[in-house]
């Protein structure tokens, strides 16, 4: 299994989160990750935009803002989702990695739990919870482990 | 149709070719102006997607964009060294011939996309429109949709039989369907 | 209507996932936080507006957890609001089940169908409430029941289908502190807001 990156954008396509899931990934400076996170929600966007085809009120099967839901590319794999409140959760993997959708709907759920309930957590502002990423970093653990958790 | 649109971009981001295959209701009265900015749209996603990919690839992954896919349809591209963009819109769940059917994993679908961009660029475009005694690859006169007057010396995809053979080879893909 | 048994059923099952909590602590913690925002700012008025505000901040937080918790387990409540009604029967049925444990019905649709009614039979936050009456010497004759005393739901819808692009304005119009036999929450839909949209971008 090799999981790459984790990055979070929010509503207004700012980077609150970005963290490396394991050695393998590519080291990015955080100037560029910002540019990844801002350049991926305009792409985000423009690839319903420029797509033929629109999906009815541009809402997908989950009532989100239609977008791009996954990259392939030579060498990772991208997959993204959007949930309602405008938030991306973009993770990158090796080429055959899989549950991929499972741990994103997981890390989602963590962000639930952990980061919206800390008090000190502003809405939109990078996350600084500690409680939040070591929760990541277990679940990533336990998914190369093998046993992906299905609630 | 399985199959939404075509699109096939130099390395400049002109347009060299393209062809919408679903019936647009606005396909008549749509702007030549929209349609256009659509693709340079297209064109601008592509190259920004790449630099994207490229900068979380790790080190032994080529930068190369093979997919991209949204609720929508999804978009397969297809690049050259000499910098040709292929783009093919399709929905997200084509019927794949029954070899892919068969076959274990999702990776025959990928592949069998890829393959068929492949096809199109080696036998397809080199052999009709490359190898034309016309074919001047500066001045490629674009926007077939627009139906403008032939200046002379450009070179006209249309003067080739391009189109005639890429419908044939994509009306035999059981996926186009 | 099937799709209000999906919604019952999806909020019994979260409930049953959800930590719980103390609903003698939940109660007596919420009284303790009226009671000094009532000693800080003296004016009902003024407290109802502190609470409202203080929901606000709940409800934004609650939107997503509910979100996700209900996509993990597959409940798939995602296609299932085609209007406002769908959306009531989610906050009502599947958001006040999971998060409180009460059951809490929906009804009062208006002609246009933009305002509703949630009706709680019991309140968790008003357990051993009872509100002082007016003209007592304590309160330096401030009326006391003009306090809405459970308007932190008011500010929870409110926050919650914020984050969902529908605004919103919320009241408690029955109170079962002020006598009434059952509590109810009157939901205006003021505007449905445009998602932001993705930046223009400028070809190389």
């Amino acid at each position: 299994m090799g999981f790459l990156h984790l990055f979070i954008v929010n509503k207004s396509g700012g980077l609150i989160l970005h963290r490396s899931l394991s050695s393998a990934a590519p080291q990015i400076g955080t100037n560029e990750w910002l540019r990844i996170g801002s350049t991926f929600h305009s792409l985000h966007a423009i690839a319903a935009e420029a797509s033929p085809v629109k999906l009815p009120n541009n809402k997908n099967s989950n009532g989100a803002q239609d977008g791009i839901e996954q990259i392939e590319g030579g060498g990772v794999i991208l997959k993204c989702l959007q949930t309602r409140t405008g938030i991306k959760f973009v993770i990158t993997a090796e080429p055959g990695t899989s549950d991929l959708d499972t741990v994103l709907r997981e890390i989602y759920v963590l962000y639930s739990d952990c980061a919206l309930k800390d008090p000190f957590y502003e809405l939109e502002m990078p996350i600084r919870c500690e409680l939040f990423t070591n929760s990541v970093d277990s679940l990533m653990k336990r998914v190369v482990a093998g046993e992906v958790m299905m609630r | 149709m399985t199959v939404h649109a075509i699109h096939i971009f130099d390395r400049k981001g002109k347009t060299l070719f393209t062809k919408r295959y679903t019936s647009s209701k606005q396909s008549s009265t749509q702007d030549a102006e929209q349609l256009s900015e659509q693709r340079k749209l297209i064109f601008g996603m592509l190259f920004s997607l790449r630099e994207l990919v490229g900068s979380l690839t790790p080190g032994n992954g080529s930068p190369a964009l093979k997919s991209v896919r949204t609720g929508a349809g999804t978009l397969h591209c297809f690049e050259t060294i000499s910098g040709l963009r292929i783009a093919m819109y399709t929905n997200n769940n084509p019927i794949m011939n029954t070899i892919g059917a068969r076959a274990p994993g999702a990776d025959n679908t990928k592949t069998s996309f890829q393959t068929a961009l492949k096809y199109i660029y080696s036998d397809i475009w080199v052999e009709c429109v490359v190898r034309s005694p016309l074919y001047r690859p500066e001045d490629i006169q674009v926007d077939p949709v627009e139906g403008k007057e032939n200046k002379s010396g450009r070179f006209d995809i249309k003067s080739t039989n391009f189109e005639s053979k890429l419908d044939a080879y994509l009306a035999s893909m059981p996926w186009f369907r | 209507m099937s799709s209000k048994m999906q919604a019952s059923q999806a909020g019994q099952a979260l409930w049953s996932k959800m930590p719980k909590a103390n609903a003698e602590l939940f109660a007596l913690t919420y009284g303790s936080l009226v009671t000094e925002l009532v000693r800080d700012y003296e004016d009902p008025i003024e407290v109802n507006a502190q609470l409202d505000r203080i929901g606000h901040s709940i409800g934004v937080r609650c939107v997503d957890e509910l979100l996700s918790k209900a996509d993990v387990a597959g409940m798939g409540l995602a296609t299932q609001c085609q209007n406002l009604r769908d959306t009531a029967e989610v906050v009502a049925k599947v958001g006040f089940k999971m998060f409180l444990g009460v059951q809490a019905e929906v009804g009062g649709f208006s002609q246009d169908q933009r305002s509703f009614s949630i009706y709680l039979q019991d309140n968790p936050l008003a357990t051993f409430v009872e509100l002082p009456a007016a003209g007592d010497e304590q309160y330096n004759g401030d009326d006391l029941r003009k306090l809405k005393y459970s308007n932190l739901y008011c500010g929870v819808i409110r926050g919650a289908l914020e984050q969902v692009n529908l605004k919103v304005e919320c009241n408690i119009v029955r109170d079962t502190l002020k006598g009434d036999e059952v509590n109810e929450i009157r939901v205006e839909l003021k505007e449905v807001l445009a998602d932001g949209a993705g930046d223009d971008y400028k070809e190389e």
